[in-house]
């Protein structure tokens, strides 16, 4: 019954706002619970090590530096919930992100890029191209949504490259979302 | 007529037009940024995955950027992301080295507060007030002055929970800054003020809050709450008159309203009291003069209430904490009101305890008024629903101790990265979930449960790599790619790499004393120089390319499986040990409750052979 779960978790979220004492009850088991906590703590560190090391043999093993090319995205439009973006290299099969709301306005958060791919591309001229559709929050119903496409040439060069596409307003004050690349490389 | 050349400049530029239309433009020349800058995009993406919840990746994306080095050597704003992304994941002691490193770095001072104030919430929230308290002592003097409220409501939560109530009092009391303070905050001051024992002061501290116009369900939830304590602290030092429109006020929609009725009834049985006078706290002697708005309280039905044991406990009251109050006339009709709530009550969830009490409470105030014949039927009538009780307690218990309690609660976003910031949505439809609601709510609870999945996400998360690992050793050792082209790659290196001998200045100063060209007497041994002795070298002990990488890291995998099932399987018997706990200190009190029915039943039945009982 939805109801009466969603008053069951109301009274979870009550409880604890109001709850003013933290840990009552029995000190044998708060004492496990805190070393507990400390052992989950050690392990997590291990996983996230485990992690990266595996991570980057995978990069380095599949990926080497001279073929990475990672294309991220960055939306500088307040409001607009993404719905979906694709890109296409060259005559590859198009690659498509669908966003949910919370994904959409994690992109929305102020600096911050995501990843829609890391793959590995031959040094020389390559073609790409992108869309993307979407609507403002505060956008009727009825209004059609907001897309953009982009299309450019690009040179992979020996280093691992990194492809920005921003979606941003024509100008500053009004105008429709549009596209535009940035090219950026690591210094050495 | 326009001239030959211009027309062919005119169908030039026409065609030039065309092909930029036609084909897509060159992409802008390459931005450099430097490795875990503020410009760098995967320090970017780390903030992108922390505010979607996604903390491990983002952990594990920056440690990928710092390549092993010590993240402190890295710029502030990296280390900032990744002390966020660690405190965002439960990992308190990593991001606290990386906040301490950033005191007195190009950080935001406000940024850096509000990551101080979260990570003694954290702390607090995982049981370690003494360090949530130090942080917070700590973090005072550079405190920006619109974070004071924040920072007192926490400090005062850690300070309560280790019963510092006169430490507690002090820092909500001498900023002089009541205006400021959220009413979560001022319900704390009323509790601890009446715990140090200023009565007077705590009392009218929780009135105020009892009589707060409410902004939404929160705060809602918060007067009520305020009006209960209130309400049952009047009872226990004979207020009854005044516990009686305290109890009222209590929404008749909320976890409180059980409580409330059963103390309506006591209210009306106990000792009317005096007038009390109202005593400010030290710091709001401009008292608000907001009057009480109504909203629909007690006498409509509602659902069962959450069990809050602190009420009872603090108050210390039971069926036999009360003494009928000296009565002559009015007895009757007093007994007769104190039943009204009481019916009401018992139509609710006999899973509650104030719902059992209220069953015991009827019958015990109609033997009081002489309905000795209905009042045992009321006492057998309890004794039924208090089995059944127990009987449901039983079930719960059972189905706790076959293990899939803890499982099922966390089973959905099952692949959750959200850490510490995870939170419980809905409950399992179980027989022991209506018991536990008041533990389910608590932080020890609630933070094993956080740990128990993020236990569960890693298990997975290690356990997706065995695949992953097995297609790096297969496309690493079958790789049909054509090599890099080697002539390219050391061109890069040899525009990266400076020569060592790069910018060395030699300098060079007169010598008397060398010797003459031409006046040398050894003899120049010139075949030793061009013919060096060559030897093969030995194999390199151990190849450690990726392929033999991989081995290393399927042997850490299944150490790292086995540890992570042993330790989620520890926290998960944890959170049924103080389910168990929790249900046992329940079970007693049915089982108390079903005690004292038995015997008033037994005393009635007694008088009743003796013919000790009048008429009804």
């Amino acid at each position: 019954m939805p109801t009466k779960r969603g008053l069951k978790a109301l009274g979870v979220c009550l409880a604890l706002v109001t709850s003013c004492a933290a840990w009552p009850a029995s000190p044998d088991l708060a004492e496990q619970a805190v070393k507990l906590d400390q052992s989950v703590e050690a392990l997590k560190d291990e996983v996230i090590e485990f992690n990266r090391e595996a991570s980057s043999t995978e990069v380095e093993a599949l990926l080497p530096d001279y073929r990475r090319l990672n294309i991220y995205l960055r939306v500088k439009v307040p409001g607009l919930l993404l719905e979906s973006f694709t890109v296409q290299i060259d005559d590859r099969q198009p690659e498509v992100h669908h966003y949910d709301e919370y994904d959409s306005r994690a992109l929305l958060n102020k600096d911050s890029v995501q990843r829609l791919l890391r793959v590995s591309t031959e040094v020389g001229a390559h073609k790409i191209k992108v869309a993307f559709r979407g609507r403002l929050a505060d956008a009727k119903p009825d209004e059609p949504p907001l897309s953009d496409q982009y299309e450019a040439r690009f040179d992979k060069t020996t280093y691992a490259g990194d492809l920005e596409f921003i979606i941003a307003n024509e100008s500053r004050f009004r105008g429709n979302p549009r596209l535009t690349l940035r090219q950026w490389r690591a210094a050495p | 007529m326009i001239p030959h050349r211009s027309l062919l400049r005119r169908a030039g530029l026409c065609a030039a037009t065309a092909i930029c239309v036609l084909l897509p433009g060159w992409a802008s020349a390459v931005e450099l940024y430097k490795p875990g800058s503020d410009k760098d995009p995967q320090v970017q993406l780390a903030r992108f995955l922390g505010a979607d919840q996604r903390y491990f990746s983002a952990i594990v994306e920056l440690q990928e950027i710092a390549q092993g080095k010590d993240p402190l050597q890295l710029s502030p704003e990296y280390r900032l992301e990744l002390a966020n992304n660690y405190l965002g994941f439960g990992m308190r002691d990593r991001a606290e080295s990386l906040y301490r490193s950033l005191l007195g770095s190009s950080v935001d001072k406000k940024q850096l507060a509000q990551s101080f104030l979260r990570l003694a919430e954290f702390d607090f929230q995982r049981g370690y007030a003494a360090e949530s308290r130090a942080t917070l002592y700590r973090m005072r003097d550079k405190l920006p002055k619109d974070m004071l409220p924040e920072w007192q409501d926490l400090l005062v939560r850690v300070l309560m929970s280790e019963r510092r109530y006169g430490e507690a009092i002090d820092v909500l009391t001498k900023e002089d800054n009541a205006s400021d303070q959220s009413p979560f905050t001022r319900f704390n001051l009323g509790v601890a003020l009446l715990n140090e024992g200023r009565i007077a002061q705590g009392q009218t501290v929780l009135d105020k809050v009892g009589l707060r116009d409410p902004d939404n369900a929160l705060e809602l939830s918060l007067r009520d709450r305020a009006n209960l304590s209130l309400g049952w602290q009047f009872l226990q030092s004979r207020q009854g008159g005044t516990a009686a429109p305290i109890l009222s006020r209590v929404s008749s929609e909320g976890p409180f309203a059980n409580r409330a009725l059963l103390g309506l009834g006591w209210a009306e049985l106990a000792p009317q009291g005096e007038r009390l006078r109202k005593q400010d706290s030290a710091d709001d002697k401009n008292s608000d003069k907001k009057g009480y708005t109504t909203f629909s309280t007690l006498g409509v039905l509602i659902r069962p209430g959450f069990l809050d044991n602190d009420v009872f406990d603090r108050v210390g009251i039971g069926l036999g904490s009360f003494r009928l109050r000296k009565s002559k006339g009015d007895t009757e009709a007093i007994l007769k009101r104190a039943l009204v709530p009481w019916v009401v009550l018992i139509q609710r969830d006999p899973m509650d305890p104030a719902v059992q009490e209220a069953w015991l409470a009827i019958p015990y105030t109609l033997d009081q008024l002489g309905a000795h014949a209905q009042a045992l039927q009321f006492y057998e009538k309890a004794v039924g629903v208090l089995e059944q009780a127990r009987k449901r307690m039983d079930d719960a218990q059972r189905s706790i101790k076959a293990g899939r309690m803890v499982e099922t609660i966390v089973r959905r976003d099952a692949d959750a990265e959200s850490g510490w910031n995870w939170k419980l949505r809905d409950l399992p439809d179980a027989p022991e979930t209506y018991f536990l609601q008041s533990l389910l709510g608590e932080h020890r609870f609630q933070e094993g449960l956080k740990n128990y999945r993020d236990l569960r996400m890693l298990d997975r998360n290690v356990q997706g790599w065995r695949r992953r690992l097995d297609l790096i050793q297969t496309e690493y050792a079958a790789r049909d790619q054509q090599p890099a082209d080697a002539d390219a790659l050391v061109q890069r290196v040899l525009r990266d790499v400076d020569p060592p001998y790069a910018g060395t200045t030699i300098g060079l100063q007169l010598d008397s004393n060398i010797v003459a060209p031409g006046s040398y007497n050894q003899r120049v041994e010139a075949n030793d120089m061009l013919t060096p002795q060559l030897s093969l070298g030995g194999a390199p002990a151990r190849f450690n390319g990726p392929y033999e990488r991989v081995n290393v890291l399927r042997s850490r995998l299944n150490n790292l499986h086995q540890q992570l099932s042993a330790t989620a399987t520890q926290q998960a018997g944890l959170l049924e040990a103080m389910a168990m706990q929790e249900l046992d200190g329940q079970r007693r009190q049915i089982e108390r409750y079903l005690i004292e029915a038995r015997f008033a039943l037994a005393r009635l039945y007694d008088r009743q052979q003796k013919g000790q009982l009048d008429n009804d």
